[in-house]
């Protein structure tokens, strides 16, 4: 297990693939799948898929056929390292946890870089019952937001999540203010 | 207002956006004032038009005509076509518009469960966010058109 994955120093348009030419692998530091997911029978590890001259790190589908085995009790512990209790357990209502767990994961494996991200939710402002989770990535800028949304959204699609789409919200935090003018 | 036609094109938002437009170019947005008031317009134009094109084809909501849609399930459907970045600007800063008095400050839609990452998170609105605001209407609307 342990795939080496690196980020680009090229900067954030590449930050989905690796390119075998131009970078050496590097030892990942947070293999979430190798700390965490029992590994399934038929594979040892996320497994590449040579496209070319570049590798994709993994996919959403692998990552959610691993955590759509483990118990609700285990999906909470893991979605708890994003956010506190209270935030995981009214998502319960909004979404499926795995899920959610396969999609905080695929962003921390390929979007890592940014810093960690973190769990929370949108609350509809009449009702104050939250209607989406919120994915928060800390660092990354007006610019990547909307590559990284539009790349994971896309990501769900085709793992056969695209109702998560629409309960999902990603959000760059730096983001936030907008773009450079 | 006519029932039976189609309620998309009469509250298609395209002309407003351009008035919007014209207006930030002549550098009419000249406080905070204009800011909130055009931003919020922005995202209910937006909001209008997307309740139509849901009515003309064939959806219904509540109410005693079927025919109010609410604000959720707009921002569901904006962020189910990967326009996460458009819809959250507009929406906090809607939310910031309407219903607080400090700029910046701290909207309630998601200031509770985000205590944890130590600090608040703060939107502000200032006059040259309606810019960005409006490049965000025109891709939620493209979106929304298409």
């Amino acid at each position: 297990m342990g795939l080496g994955v690196s980020h680009s120093p090229a900067g954030p348009g590449r930050f989905d693939t690796i390119n075998l030419e131009d970078q050496p692998p590097v030892p990942v530091e947070h293999d979430l799948m190798a700390r965490l997911l029992p590994p399934l029978q038929e594979e040892a590890g996320p497994v590449p898929r040579l496209l070319g001259d570049v590798v994709r790190v993994t996919s959403l589908r692998v990552i959610y056929s691993r955590l759509s085995g483990l118990p609700r009790d285990a999906v909470r512990s893991f979605l708890r390292r994003y956010g506190p209790d209270e935030v995981v357990e009214r998502l319960e209502s909004v979404l499926d946890l795995r899920s959610l767990a396969a999609v905080l994961s695929f962003i921390e494996l390929l979007y890592g870089s940014y810093g960690g991200p973190r769990l929370s939710y949108l609350v509809n402002e009449e009702m104050e019952e939250p209607f989406v989770a919120v994915i928060i990535i800390p660092g990354c800028d007006w610019e990547a937001w909307d590559r990284i949304a539009k790349d994971v959204k896309a990501e769900m699609r085709r793992a056969g999540l695209g109702d998560l789409a629409s309960r999902v919200a990603i959000v760059c935090l730096e983001g936030l203010r907008g773009p450079r003018r | 207002m006519p029932g039976g036609a189609s309620r998309a094109s009469a509250l298609s938002p395209d002309r407003f956006l351009r008035f919007v437009e014209r207006m930030v170019g002549e550098g009419k947005i000249v406080d905070e004032v204009f800011a909130r008031r055009f931003i919020s317009a922005l995202f209910f134009a937006l909001l209008n038009y997307w309740a139509a094109k849901q009515w003309d084809s064939g959806s219904r909501g509540k109410g005693p005509k079927q025919d109010s849609f609410p604000h959720t399930s707009f921002v569901r459907d904006m962020l189910s076509r990967g326009l996460d970045r458009p819809i959250i600007f507009i929406y906090l800063r809607r939310v910031l518009a309407d219903h607080y008095v400090l700029n910046p400050t701290v909207v309630r839609v998601w200031e509770r469960a985000l205590l944890f990452l130590g600090e608040r998170i703060s939107v502000s609105l200032r006059p040259r966010d309606v810019a960005t605001a409006l490049d965000a209407a025109r891709e939620l609307l493209d979106s929304i058109v298409a």
